[in-house]
């Protein structure tokens, strides 16, 4: 036990020994060899951060100054809003109604004309934004007559057989038509009034092709045919009328009564 | 990024000259062997695989293969012994004469056993890590440096009677 202890004893001397007696390099040496181990130096990382801060800031300045983040804005703004209305399921038809408002042709006159109430605008289903406005309030069918002497047709409003109290067409609610902007077209494809000159769908274009015009005896200054029916814009009536123009009557003989400004 | 094995070079240095030195004694001999192993290590850093072992185990097994050649090469002679160059005072001339005689007991030594003491106390490297250099197993490499250890005390105790000092050419790879 005691020749154990003694070896270790002296085995850890002598390993102290060679730990102590361990060589080491030169200095000049040393340093001569380190230098030309180049370590891979690092950029210190908070250095990096404030480089790409300033790169960031820097960038974002310039799109500001020449409105570039608007237009990004837009253009992401536009992208959302094509994702969502592709995602999103839509329902209903997909026509847009054009609002084919066909306005009255006809005015009433002293005998009584009967005019076409205008046509709603085309139910329409606005899809783009998944509404589906299907309308069906549609701009009233033919409009009752009026003007005094005139009948109503029978059973069209459920007036009595040759009442002349005549139950005016109700006010169509049609969609107006070709809405671009995906909103829901509430345009009032207006029915026809009393007066059959019912109003057509003013939203579009095409509605109200033929809501102006009345058809009128113009006066040729002929002896054998005085007068021709022709129709004319609304707007032209003050002309006509001067001109001696006249409205036809009923049964589409001319003259009739005097245009009504 | 894979570790670089030379991120902290100057302990790695140290411990790689100690161990050169302690295989074919301190001085210039030492320095070039030490700088061809960093020239290596500098060259072929890249293909350090940190999975096989610390830095220095790798520095060690490219100082053997350096080592080899520069015995190979050197003609038989005695080997340089430390003259104690590193001791600049005379305050130091104990632990010069101390050094001295230990690296003469230890060039005295057969080659394998320098060997073993040069990785134990040279490079500081584990008796595992030794045992992973020579292809050992830790228990063996554990008996080996008992056993050289063993030897360099007689040494030390009872110089044999080839004082001077002998060198094997035969590397111990």
């Amino acid at each position: 036990m005691s020749i154990r202890m003694f070896r270790d004893r002296s085995e850890d001397e002598l390993e102290a020994r060679l730990r102590r007696s361990r060589p080491t390099p030169r200095a000049e040496f040393s340093d001569q060899l380190l230098s030309r181990i180049q370590p891979r130096e690092e950029r210190p990382g908070s250095l990096r951060f404030v480089v790409a801060v300033a790169m960031t800031v820097g960038a974002f300045s310039v799109f500001g100054a020449f409105g570039g983040i608007g237009y990004a804005a837009k253009a992401v703004s536009a992208t959302a809003h094509g994702i969502a209305s592709v995602a999103t399921p839509s329902s209903g038809l997909q026509t847009n109604g054009n609002g084919h408002g066909h306005g009255p042709t006809t005015t009433n006159g002293q005998s009584g004309t009967n005019g076409n109430g205008g046509n709603g605008g085309n139910s329409g289903s606005n899809s783009a934004n998944n509404t589906s406005n299907t309308n069906s309030a549609n701009g009233n069918g033919p409009g009752p007559p009026s003007g005094p002497g005139n009948q109503c047709p029978p059973g069209t409003h459920g007036e009595p057989a040759g009442s002349t109290n005549c139950v005016a067409n109700g006010a169509g609610a049609g969609n107006c038509g070709q809405n671009q902007s995906g909103n829901t077209g509430q345009g009032a494809g207006n029915g026809g009034n009393d007066n059959g000159t019912g109003n057509s769908d003013a939203c579009s274009p095409s509605g109200n092709q033929y809501g102006g015009k009345t058809t009128i005896c113009h006066r040729t200054e002929s002896d054998t045919n005085p007068f021709v029916l022709i129709t004319v814009d609304n707007s032209a009536l003050p002309a006509h009328k001067a001109h001696g123009d006249t409205l036809p009557n009923p049964d589409g003989s001319c003259p009739g009564p005097e245009i009504v400004l | 990024m894979a570790k670089d094995p030379l991120a902290n070079p100057k302990p790695l240095m140290e411990r790689t000259y100690a161990y050169v030195a302690y295989r074919i004694g301190a001085g210039p001999e030492a320095e070039d062997v030490t700088s061809e192993v960093f020239e290596q290590a500098l060259r072929y850093r890249h293909t350090y695989d940190a999975s096989r072992g610390e830095p220095i185990s790798w520095l060690i097994g490219i100082a053997r293969r350096c080592i080899a050649r520069s015995l190979a090469a050197r003609p038989p002679q005695s080997a340089p012994v430390d003259d104690g160059v590193g001791a600049t005072t005379a305050d130091l001339a104990g632990e010069a004469l101390d050094r001295i005689e230990l690296q003469q007991a230890l060039m005295r030594l057969p080659e394998r056993d320098r060997e073993l003491l040069a990785l134990r106390y040279g490079s500081d490297l584990t008796a595992r890590e030794i045992g992973r250099v020579l292809d050992l197993t830790t228990n063996a490499a554990e008996v080996a440096l008992h056993r050289a250890l063993a030897r360099l005390r007689s040494e030390l105790l009872e110089p044999g009677p080839a004082s001077g000092v002998r060198v094997s050419a035969d590397p111990v790879l």
